[in-house]
Protein backbone atom coordinates (compact mmCIF):
# COMPACT_ATOMS: atom_id res chain seq x y z
CA UNK A 1 0.00 0.00 0.00
CA UNK A 2 2.24 2.52 1.01
CA UNK A 3 4.64 1.85 -1.99
CA UNK A 4 2.46 2.20 -4.07
CA UNK A 5 1.68 5.82 -2.79
CA UNK A 6 5.73 6.60 -3.00
CA UNK A 7 5.71 5.44 -6.63
CA UNK A 8 2.22 7.48 -7.38
CA UNK A 9 3.90 10.35 -5.93
CA UNK A 10 7.53 10.17 -7.50
CA UNK A 11 5.54 9.90 -11.00
CA UNK A 12 3.49 12.74 -9.87
CA UNK A 13 7.03 14.29 -9.69
CA UNK A 14 7.98 13.53 -12.94
CA UNK A 15 4.79 14.30 -14.76
CA UNK A 16 5.27 18.06 -13.54
CA UNK A 17 9.16 18.29 -14.72
CA UNK A 18 7.97 17.40 -17.66
CA UNK A 19 5.42 19.40 -18.09
CA UNK A 20 7.11 22.46 -16.92
CA UNK A 21 10.27 21.33 -19.44
CA UNK A 22 7.58 21.35 -22.54
CA UNK A 23 7.24 25.12 -21.52
CA UNK A 24 10.56 26.13 -22.91
CA UNK A 25 10.94 27.58 -26.13
CA UNK A 26 12.85 24.69 -28.13
CA UNK A 27 11.22 21.90 -26.96
CA UNK A 28 8.08 23.58 -27.93
CA UNK A 29 9.27 24.19 -31.44
CA UNK A 30 10.61 20.53 -31.55
CA UNK A 31 8.74 17.81 -29.53
CA UNK A 32 6.38 19.75 -27.40
CA UNK A 33 3.58 17.97 -27.76
CA UNK A 34 4.72 14.46 -27.19
CA UNK A 35 6.73 15.88 -24.00
CA UNK A 36 2.77 17.13 -22.88
CA UNK A 37 1.81 13.46 -24.13
CA UNK A 38 3.93 11.77 -21.87
CA UNK A 39 3.58 13.92 -19.03
CA UNK A 40 -0.50 13.64 -19.28
CA UNK A 41 0.30 9.58 -19.44
CA UNK A 42 2.87 9.64 -16.33
CA UNK A 43 -0.01 11.47 -14.43
CA UNK A 44 -2.43 8.56 -15.26
CA UNK A 45 -0.28 6.31 -13.88
CA UNK A 46 0.13 7.87 -11.35
CA UNK A 47 -3.63 8.29 -10.82
CA UNK A 48 -3.58 4.30 -10.88
CA UNK A 49 -0.79 4.05 -8.53
CA UNK A 50 -2.58 6.03 -5.76
CA UNK A 51 -6.35 4.29 -6.45
CA UNK A 52 -4.32 0.72 -5.66
CA UNK A 53 -3.25 2.89 -2.17
CA UNK A 54 -6.66 3.80 -2.07
CA UNK A 55 -5.57 7.70 -1.70
CA UNK A 56 -8.82 9.14 -3.19
CA UNK A 57 -8.19 12.55 -2.89
CA UNK A 58 -4.55 12.47 -5.23
CA UNK A 59 -5.79 9.67 -7.23
CA UNK A 60 -8.46 12.18 -8.00
CA UNK A 61 -6.27 15.36 -8.48
CA UNK A 62 -4.05 13.15 -10.52
CA UNK A 63 -6.92 12.29 -13.34
CA UNK A 64 -7.69 15.46 -13.34
CA UNK A 65 -4.09 16.91 -14.22
CA UNK A 66 -4.07 14.08 -16.95
CA UNK A 67 -6.93 15.39 -18.15
CA UNK A 68 -6.24 19.44 -18.03
CA UNK A 69 -3.08 18.41 -20.34
CA UNK A 70 -5.22 16.44 -22.54
CA UNK A 71 -7.04 19.46 -22.85
CA UNK A 72 -4.45 20.92 -24.38
CA UNK A 73 -3.51 18.42 -26.71
CA UNK A 74 -7.05 18.89 -27.79
CA UNK A 75 -8.09 15.45 -27.41
CA UNK A 76 -11.63 16.07 -25.99
CA UNK A 77 -12.49 12.23 -25.84
CA UNK A 78 -9.52 11.49 -24.12
CA UNK A 79 -9.99 14.72 -21.30
CA UNK A 80 -13.63 13.79 -21.07
CA UNK A 81 -12.54 10.42 -19.69
CA UNK A 82 -10.14 11.31 -17.41
CA UNK A 83 -12.29 13.70 -16.22
CA UNK A 84 -14.73 10.92 -15.52
CA UNK A 85 -12.24 8.92 -13.51
CA UNK A 86 -11.14 11.68 -11.69
CA UNK A 87 -14.82 12.38 -10.82
CA UNK A 88 -15.03 8.61 -9.95
CA UNK A 89 -11.95 8.59 -7.36
CA UNK A 90 -13.35 11.99 -5.32
CA UNK A 91 -17.11 10.32 -5.05
CA UNK A 92 -15.57 8.13 -2.42
CA UNK A 93 -13.96 11.03 -0.99
CA UNK A 94 -15.64 14.35 -1.61
CA UNK A 95 -18.49 14.75 -3.39
CA UNK A 96 -18.53 17.83 -4.68
CA UNK A 97 -15.66 17.77 -6.03
CA UNK A 98 -16.57 14.63 -8.07
CA UNK A 99 -19.25 16.94 -9.04
CA UNK A 100 -17.35 19.87 -10.52
CA UNK A 101 -15.00 16.92 -12.19
CA UNK A 102 -18.67 15.69 -13.65
CA UNK A 103 -19.57 18.91 -15.00
CA UNK A 104 -16.62 19.36 -16.81
CA UNK A 105 -16.82 16.01 -17.97
CA UNK A 106 -20.25 16.58 -19.43
CA UNK A 107 -19.46 20.20 -21.24
CA UNK A 108 -16.74 18.51 -23.41
CA UNK A 109 -19.22 15.14 -24.34
CA UNK A 110 -22.38 17.89 -24.65
CA UNK A 111 -20.02 20.06 -27.15
CA UNK A 112 -19.34 17.24 -29.45
CA UNK A 113 -22.99 16.20 -29.63
CA UNK A 114 -22.70 13.15 -27.64
CA UNK A 115 -26.10 13.68 -25.53
CA UNK A 116 -26.27 10.12 -24.41
CA UNK A 117 -23.17 9.80 -22.28
CA UNK A 118 -24.01 13.10 -21.20
CA UNK A 119 -27.11 12.13 -20.19
CA UNK A 120 -25.84 9.10 -18.47
CA UNK A 121 -23.39 11.10 -16.24
CA UNK A 122 -26.18 13.44 -15.29
CA UNK A 123 -27.57 10.54 -13.50
CA UNK A 124 -24.74 9.47 -11.95
CA UNK A 125 -24.92 13.50 -10.79
CA UNK A 126 -28.33 12.94 -9.59
CA UNK A 127 -27.61 10.00 -7.36
CA UNK A 128 -24.66 11.35 -5.90
CA UNK A 129 -26.93 14.55 -4.61
CA UNK A 130 -29.31 12.05 -3.88
CA UNK A 131 -27.56 9.54 -1.66
CA UNK A 132 -24.14 11.75 -0.65
CA UNK A 133 -25.20 15.15 -0.26
CA UNK A 134 -29.32 14.74 0.11
CA UNK A 135 -30.18 17.28 -2.40
CA UNK A 136 -33.29 16.76 -3.54
CA UNK A 137 -33.34 19.80 -5.95
CA UNK A 138 -30.21 19.95 -7.66
CA UNK A 139 -31.13 15.95 -7.86
CA UNK A 140 -34.51 16.94 -9.64
CA UNK A 141 -32.56 19.32 -11.74
CA UNK A 142 -29.98 16.48 -12.90
CA UNK A 143 -32.56 13.81 -13.87
CA UNK A 144 -35.22 16.24 -15.65
CA UNK A 145 -31.49 17.12 -17.67
CA UNK A 146 -30.86 13.51 -18.05
CA UNK A 147 -34.94 12.71 -19.08
CA UNK A 148 -34.49 15.88 -22.08
CA UNK A 149 -31.04 14.66 -23.32
CA UNK A 150 -32.75 11.22 -23.62
CA UNK A 151 -36.40 12.38 -24.99
CA UNK A 152 -33.93 13.97 -27.48
CA UNK A 153 -32.47 10.96 -28.73
CA UNK A 154 -35.66 9.12 -28.45
CA UNK A 155 -34.39 6.87 -25.47
CA UNK A 156 -38.43 6.66 -24.30
CA UNK A 157 -37.85 3.89 -21.34
CA UNK A 158 -34.38 5.01 -20.16
CA UNK A 159 -36.04 9.18 -20.60
CA UNK A 160 -39.12 7.55 -18.64
CA UNK A 161 -36.74 6.42 -16.14
CA UNK A 162 -34.96 10.05 -15.37
CA UNK A 163 -38.78 11.25 -15.35
CA UNK A 164 -40.38 8.87 -12.74
CA UNK A 165 -37.72 9.96 -10.14
CA UNK A 166 -38.44 13.46 -11.41
CA UNK A 167 -41.51 12.89 -10.29
CA UNK A 168 -40.88 11.00 -7.25
CA UNK A 169 -39.01 13.65 -5.84
CA UNK A 170 -40.92 16.94 -6.60
CA UNK A 171 -43.65 14.91 -4.76
CA UNK A 172 -41.42 14.73 -1.50
CA UNK A 173 -40.93 18.16 -1.95
CA UNK A 174 -44.69 19.01 -2.88
CA UNK A 175 -44.08 20.00 -6.28
CA UNK A 176 -47.27 18.15 -7.06
CA UNK A 177 -48.57 19.48 -10.08
CA UNK A 178 -45.37 18.85 -12.02
CA UNK A 179 -45.23 15.21 -10.38
CA UNK A 180 -48.83 14.64 -11.66
CA UNK A 181 -48.60 15.92 -14.77
CA UNK A 182 -45.10 13.85 -14.83
CA UNK A 183 -46.99 10.62 -13.95
CA UNK A 184 -49.89 10.89 -16.21
CA UNK A 185 -47.91 11.09 -19.14
CA UNK A 186 -45.72 8.64 -18.48
CA UNK A 187 -48.89 6.35 -18.15
CA UNK A 188 -50.54 7.20 -20.86
CA UNK A 189 -47.30 6.02 -22.69
CA UNK A 190 -47.22 2.89 -21.11
CA UNK A 191 -50.72 1.95 -22.13
CA UNK A 192 -49.80 2.10 -25.50
CA UNK A 193 -46.37 -0.09 -25.45
CA UNK A 194 -47.94 -4.05 -24.81
CA UNK A 195 -44.73 -4.50 -22.56
CA UNK A 196 -45.45 -1.87 -20.34
CA UNK A 197 -49.20 -1.77 -19.70
CA UNK A 198 -48.89 -3.44 -16.35
CA UNK A 199 -46.73 -1.04 -15.04
CA UNK A 200 -49.56 1.74 -16.54
CA UNK A 201 -51.96 0.99 -13.20
CA UNK A 202 -48.99 1.52 -10.80
CA UNK A 203 -48.55 4.86 -12.39
CA UNK A 204 -51.99 6.15 -12.76
CA UNK A 205 -52.28 5.08 -8.59
CA UNK A 206 -49.16 7.49 -7.78
CA UNK A 207 -50.96 10.62 -9.79
CA UNK A 208 -53.84 10.07 -7.74
CA UNK A 209 -52.48 9.69 -4.73
CA UNK A 210 -50.56 13.12 -5.58
CA UNK A 211 -53.91 13.90 -6.56
CA UNK A 212 -55.63 13.30 -3.31
CA UNK A 213 -52.53 15.32 -1.84
CA UNK A 214 -53.35 18.41 -3.04
CA UNK A 215 -57.01 18.56 -3.38
CA UNK A 216 -59.89 16.07 -3.08
CA UNK A 217 -61.64 17.65 -5.27
CA UNK A 218 -58.83 17.38 -8.00
CA UNK A 219 -58.61 13.78 -7.06
CA UNK A 220 -62.62 12.74 -7.34
CA UNK A 221 -62.57 14.05 -11.02
CA UNK A 222 -59.35 12.58 -12.33
CA UNK A 223 -60.07 9.01 -10.91
CA UNK A 224 -63.18 8.49 -13.39
CA UNK A 225 -60.89 10.05 -16.35
CA UNK A 226 -58.34 7.66 -15.66
CA UNK A 227 -60.95 5.01 -15.44
CA UNK A 228 -62.02 5.85 -18.75
CA UNK A 229 -58.78 5.81 -19.72
CA UNK A 230 -57.55 2.80 -18.79
CA UNK A 231 -60.59 0.45 -17.75
CA UNK A 232 -58.12 -2.32 -16.15
CA UNK A 233 -57.40 0.33 -13.36
CA UNK A 234 -61.20 0.43 -12.55
CA UNK A 235 -60.47 -3.28 -11.40
CA UNK A 236 -57.40 -2.93 -9.57
CA UNK A 237 -57.31 -2.98 -5.89
CA UNK A 238 -55.47 0.03 -5.95
CA UNK A 239 -58.42 2.12 -7.62
CA UNK A 240 -60.65 0.72 -5.16
CA UNK A 241 -57.97 1.60 -2.46
CA UNK A 242 -58.24 5.08 -3.55
CA UNK A 243 -61.86 5.35 -3.66
CA UNK A 244 -62.28 4.16 0.00
CA UNK A 245 -59.96 6.54 0.78
CA UNK A 246 -61.47 9.36 -0.64
CA UNK A 247 -64.81 8.63 0.39
CA UNK A 248 -63.21 8.44 4.39
CA UNK A 249 -61.33 11.88 3.48
CA UNK A 250 -65.21 13.45 2.96
CA UNK A 251 -66.99 11.95 5.79
CA UNK A 252 -63.21 13.19 7.67
CA UNK A 253 -63.45 9.26 8.86
CA UNK A 254 -59.44 8.66 10.58
CA UNK A 255 -60.12 5.13 11.39
CA UNK A 256 -62.06 4.20 8.68
CA UNK A 257 -58.86 5.71 6.44
CA UNK A 258 -56.51 3.82 8.98
CA UNK A 259 -58.35 0.10 8.34
CA UNK A 260 -58.29 0.82 4.91
CA UNK A 261 -54.74 1.40 4.61
CA UNK A 262 -54.05 -1.41 6.99
CA UNK A 263 -55.65 -4.04 4.70
CA UNK A 264 -53.91 -3.17 1.71
CA UNK A 265 -50.64 -2.98 3.15
CA UNK A 266 -51.38 -6.39 4.72
CA UNK A 267 -51.87 -7.79 1.15
CA UNK A 268 -49.07 -5.90 -0.18
CA UNK A 269 -46.85 -3.67 1.21
CA UNK A 270 -47.08 0.27 0.70
CA UNK A 271 -43.41 1.14 0.34
CA UNK A 272 -41.82 4.74 1.79
CA UNK A 273 -42.98 6.93 -0.84
CA UNK A 274 -46.39 6.05 -0.43
CA UNK A 275 -46.30 6.25 3.43
CA UNK A 276 -45.05 9.73 3.25
CA UNK A 277 -47.62 10.74 0.84
CA UNK A 278 -50.95 8.75 2.56
CA UNK A 279 -49.36 10.18 6.20
CA UNK A 280 -49.48 14.12 4.38
CA UNK A 281 -53.14 13.23 3.78
CA UNK A 282 -53.77 11.66 6.37
CA UNK A 283 -52.27 14.56 8.69
CA UNK A 284 -54.62 17.21 6.80
CA UNK A 285 -57.29 15.21 7.37
CA UNK A 286 -56.72 15.23 11.17
CA UNK A 287 -56.43 18.94 10.84
CA UNK A 288 -59.54 19.61 8.68
CA UNK A 289 -61.40 16.91 11.68
CA UNK A 290 -59.80 19.36 14.20
CA UNK A 291 -61.43 22.63 12.61
CA UNK A 292 -64.59 20.93 12.20
CA UNK B 1 -34.16 -50.12 42.84
CA UNK B 2 -36.26 -53.30 42.11
CA UNK B 3 -38.15 -53.14 45.34
CA UNK B 4 -38.54 -49.33 44.75
CA UNK B 5 -40.10 -50.70 41.18
CA UNK B 6 -41.71 -53.20 42.47
CA UNK B 7 -43.61 -50.86 44.88
CA UNK B 8 -44.34 -48.89 42.09
CA UNK B 9 -45.94 -51.57 40.11
CA UNK B 10 -47.88 -52.05 43.25
CA UNK B 11 -49.56 -49.31 43.56
CA UNK B 12 -50.32 -48.65 40.17
CA UNK B 13 -52.44 -51.95 40.29
CA UNK B 14 -54.31 -50.72 43.21
CA UNK B 15 -55.12 -47.07 41.34
CA UNK B 16 -55.99 -49.08 37.97
CA UNK B 17 -58.66 -50.85 39.89
CA UNK B 18 -59.93 -48.23 41.91
CA UNK B 19 -60.70 -46.58 38.30
CA UNK B 20 -62.23 -49.28 37.27
CA UNK B 21 -64.53 -49.42 40.21
CA UNK B 22 -65.00 -45.62 40.15
CA UNK B 23 -65.93 -46.27 35.83
CA UNK B 24 -68.39 -48.67 37.06
CA UNK B 25 -70.28 -46.58 39.18
CA UNK B 26 -70.14 -43.57 37.35
CA UNK B 27 -71.93 -45.56 34.53
CA UNK B 28 -74.57 -46.45 37.53
CA UNK B 29 -75.17 -43.33 39.12
CA UNK B 30 -76.31 -39.25 38.29
CA UNK B 31 -75.86 -36.02 38.43
CA UNK B 32 -74.14 -34.94 41.89
CA UNK B 33 -72.87 -38.07 42.33
CA UNK B 34 -71.48 -38.77 39.32
CA UNK B 35 -69.87 -35.78 38.77
CA UNK B 36 -68.11 -36.67 42.24
CA UNK B 37 -66.93 -40.17 40.76
CA UNK B 38 -65.90 -38.67 37.39
CA UNK B 39 -63.58 -36.35 39.64
CA UNK B 40 -62.29 -38.91 41.70
CA UNK B 41 -61.80 -41.09 38.99
CA UNK B 42 -59.65 -37.83 36.63
CA UNK B 43 -57.39 -37.75 39.96
CA UNK B 44 -56.71 -41.13 40.12
CA UNK B 45 -55.83 -41.34 36.45
CA UNK B 46 -53.40 -38.51 37.20
CA UNK B 47 -51.68 -40.69 40.01
CA UNK B 48 -51.31 -43.50 37.64
CA UNK B 49 -49.48 -40.96 34.52
CA UNK B 50 -47.46 -39.73 37.93
CA UNK B 51 -46.38 -43.48 38.77
CA UNK B 52 -45.85 -44.33 34.95
CA UNK B 53 -43.54 -41.49 34.85
CA UNK B 54 -41.62 -42.18 37.82
CA UNK B 55 -41.22 -45.77 37.22
CA UNK B 56 -39.80 -44.58 33.36
CA UNK B 57 -37.44 -42.50 35.63
CA UNK B 58 -36.53 -45.24 37.57
CA UNK B 59 -36.00 -47.86 34.91
CA UNK B 60 -33.66 -45.77 33.28
CA UNK B 61 -30.48 -46.15 36.28
CA UNK B 62 -31.00 -50.17 35.50
CA UNK B 63 -28.54 -51.80 33.30
CA UNK B 64 -29.96 -52.72 29.79
CA UNK B 65 -31.35 -56.06 30.23
CA UNK B 66 -33.87 -55.43 32.91
CA UNK B 67 -34.37 -51.93 31.31
CA UNK B 68 -36.26 -53.97 28.24
CA UNK B 69 -38.16 -56.19 30.47
CA UNK B 70 -39.46 -53.52 32.45
CA UNK B 71 -40.16 -51.06 29.15
CA UNK B 72 -41.97 -53.77 27.45
CA UNK B 73 -44.32 -53.87 30.98
CA UNK B 74 -44.85 -50.13 31.08
CA UNK B 75 -45.62 -50.25 27.50
CA UNK B 76 -48.56 -52.93 28.48
CA UNK B 77 -49.56 -50.51 31.69
CA UNK B 78 -50.00 -47.49 29.42
CA UNK B 79 -52.00 -49.73 26.71
CA UNK B 80 -54.12 -50.47 29.75
CA UNK B 81 -54.28 -46.48 30.93
CA UNK B 82 -55.19 -45.92 27.10
CA UNK B 83 -58.32 -48.57 27.17
CA UNK B 84 -59.20 -47.15 30.94
CA UNK B 85 -59.57 -43.35 29.61
CA UNK B 86 -61.88 -44.61 26.35
CA UNK B 87 -64.01 -46.83 29.34
CA UNK B 88 -64.26 -43.57 31.36
CA UNK B 89 -64.68 -40.99 28.09
CA UNK B 90 -67.69 -43.83 27.63
CA UNK B 91 -69.33 -43.79 30.99
CA UNK B 92 -68.89 -39.93 31.15
CA UNK B 93 -70.89 -39.36 27.80
CA UNK B 94 -73.35 -42.39 29.29
CA UNK B 95 -72.86 -44.87 27.09
CA UNK B 96 -74.59 -47.95 27.76
CA UNK B 97 -72.21 -50.84 26.95
CA UNK B 98 -75.11 -53.57 26.08
CA UNK B 99 -76.36 -50.98 23.31
CA UNK B 100 -72.78 -50.67 21.79
CA UNK B 101 -72.42 -54.23 21.89
CA UNK B 102 -76.09 -54.60 20.37
CA UNK B 103 -75.58 -52.11 17.86
CA UNK B 104 -71.97 -51.73 17.00
CA UNK B 105 -69.54 -49.03 17.71
CA UNK B 106 -70.29 -46.46 15.17
CA UNK B 107 -73.43 -45.23 17.06
CA UNK B 108 -72.09 -42.86 18.80
CA UNK B 109 -70.29 -40.22 16.69
CA UNK B 110 -73.17 -37.29 17.82
CA UNK B 111 -71.00 -37.02 21.10
CA UNK B 112 -67.78 -35.79 19.56
CA UNK B 113 -69.66 -33.37 17.43
CA UNK B 114 -68.07 -30.54 19.54
CA UNK B 115 -64.66 -31.72 18.72
CA UNK B 116 -64.95 -31.89 15.55
CA UNK B 117 -66.65 -28.71 15.16
CA UNK B 118 -63.45 -26.82 16.93
CA UNK B 119 -61.43 -29.36 14.40
CA UNK B 120 -63.15 -27.67 11.16
CA UNK B 121 -63.04 -24.56 12.73
CA UNK B 122 -59.14 -24.71 12.61
CA UNK B 123 -59.00 -26.47 9.71
CA UNK B 124 -61.17 -23.29 7.90
CA UNK B 125 -58.72 -20.85 9.61
CA UNK B 126 -55.46 -22.78 8.22
CA UNK B 127 -56.86 -22.75 4.79
CA UNK B 128 -57.80 -19.17 4.93
CA UNK B 129 -54.46 -18.08 6.26
CA UNK B 130 -52.71 -20.49 3.24
CA UNK B 131 -54.85 -18.71 0.65
CA UNK B 132 -53.82 -15.09 2.03
CA UNK B 133 -50.64 -16.26 1.78
CA UNK B 134 -50.98 -17.75 -1.81
CA UNK B 135 -52.86 -14.48 -2.68
CA UNK B 136 -49.84 -12.42 -1.42
CA UNK B 137 -47.27 -14.50 -3.67
CA UNK B 138 -49.20 -14.64 -6.81
CA UNK B 139 -49.29 -10.48 -6.24
CA UNK B 140 -45.83 -10.36 -5.31
CA UNK B 141 -45.19 -12.82 -8.70
CA UNK B 142 -47.10 -10.46 -10.81
CA UNK B 143 -45.23 -7.40 -9.53
CA UNK B 144 -41.83 -8.94 -10.06
CA UNK B 145 -43.42 -9.72 -13.79
CA UNK B 146 -44.15 -6.16 -14.27
CA UNK B 147 -40.48 -4.72 -13.50
CA UNK B 148 -39.41 -7.99 -15.74
CA UNK B 149 -41.45 -6.55 -18.54
CA UNK B 150 -39.61 -2.99 -17.88
CA UNK B 151 -36.54 -4.25 -18.22
CA UNK B 152 -37.29 -6.25 -21.63
CA UNK B 153 -38.39 -3.09 -22.88
CA UNK B 154 -35.85 -0.77 -22.11
CA UNK B 155 -32.97 -3.78 -23.16
CA UNK B 156 -35.03 -3.67 -26.20
CA UNK B 157 -34.51 -0.69 -26.55
CA UNK B 158 -30.60 -0.43 -25.97
CA UNK B 159 -30.44 -3.22 -28.52
CA UNK B 160 -31.63 -1.25 -31.12
CA UNK B 161 -30.12 1.62 -30.61
CA UNK B 162 -26.73 -0.56 -30.68
CA UNK B 163 -27.56 -2.37 -33.80
CA UNK B 164 -28.35 1.15 -35.15
CA UNK B 165 -25.05 2.81 -33.81
CA UNK B 166 -22.86 -0.51 -35.21
CA UNK B 167 -24.40 0.14 -39.00
CA UNK B 168 -23.76 3.41 -38.42
CA UNK B 169 -20.13 2.64 -37.42
CA UNK B 170 -19.73 0.20 -40.29
CA UNK B 171 -20.52 2.95 -42.75
CA UNK B 172 -18.02 5.25 -41.32
CA UNK B 173 -15.44 2.37 -41.24
CA UNK B 174 -16.28 1.36 -45.02
CA UNK B 175 -15.98 5.53 -46.03
CA UNK B 176 -12.59 5.82 -43.88
CA UNK B 177 -11.13 2.58 -46.26
CA UNK B 178 -12.03 4.36 -49.12
CA UNK B 179 -10.29 7.66 -47.97
CA UNK B 180 -7.51 5.69 -46.83
CA UNK B 181 -6.98 3.63 -50.31
CA UNK B 182 -7.05 7.12 -51.92
CA UNK B 183 -4.35 8.43 -50.24
CA UNK B 184 -2.15 5.55 -50.94
CA UNK B 185 -3.15 6.05 -54.39
CA UNK B 186 -2.62 9.57 -54.48
CA UNK B 187 1.19 9.50 -52.48
CA UNK B 188 2.22 6.68 -55.14
CA UNK B 189 1.17 9.45 -57.98
CA UNK B 190 3.17 11.77 -56.05
CA UNK B 191 6.04 9.99 -55.90
CA UNK B 192 6.05 8.84 -59.45
CA UNK B 193 5.61 12.09 -60.61
CA UNK B 194 8.31 13.11 -58.23
CA UNK B 195 10.27 10.39 -59.92
CA UNK B 196 9.65 11.25 -63.28
CA UNK B 197 10.60 15.12 -62.72
CA UNK B 198 14.15 14.21 -61.65
CA UNK B 199 14.47 11.86 -64.88
CA UNK B 200 13.74 15.20 -67.15
CA UNK B 201 15.62 17.21 -65.52
CA UNK B 202 18.57 14.67 -65.54
CA UNK B 203 18.10 14.31 -68.92
CA UNK B 204 18.37 18.00 -69.15
CA UNK B 205 21.27 18.59 -67.58
CA UNK B 206 23.10 15.83 -69.67
CA UNK B 207 21.54 17.37 -72.86
CA UNK B 208 23.05 20.87 -71.37
CA UNK B 209 26.16 19.67 -70.95
CA UNK B 210 25.92 17.67 -74.36
CA UNK B 211 25.59 20.91 -76.23
CA UNK B 212 28.24 22.97 -74.32
CA UNK B 213 30.55 20.39 -74.69
CA UNK B 214 29.78 20.25 -78.92
CA UNK B 215 30.14 24.14 -78.44
CA UNK B 216 33.86 24.02 -77.37
CA UNK B 217 35.00 21.75 -79.80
Amino acid sequence: MADNEERGIKLVQEAEAKQKSSKGFFSSLLGGSSKVEDAAELYVKAANAFKMAKKWAAAGEAFMNAGKLQLQLSSRHEAATHFVDAGNCYRKGDPNEAVNCLHKAIEIYTDMGRFTIAAKHHITIAEIYETELADMEKAIANYEKAGDYYKGEESNSSANKCLLKVAQFSAQLENYEKAIEIYEQVAISAMENSLLKYSAKDYFFRASVCHMCVDLVNAELAIPKYEEMFPAFADSRECKLVKTLLAACKEEEVDQFTDALKDYDSISRLDQWFTTMLLRVKKTLNAEGDLC
Amino acid sequence: MASLLESYEQQYSGVTADITFNIGRISNSHGAEKQTYIRQADKLFDEASELLEQMELEINDHDPQSRKKYQTRIKSYKTEMGKLQKDLKRAKLGIDANRDELLGEDTHDSEDQRARLLDNSERLERTSKRLDHGYKVVLETEQIGTDMLENLNSQRQQITRSRNRLEEMNSNLGKSSRVLSGMMKRIIQNRLLLLGIFIFIIVIIIVAIYFTVKRHT
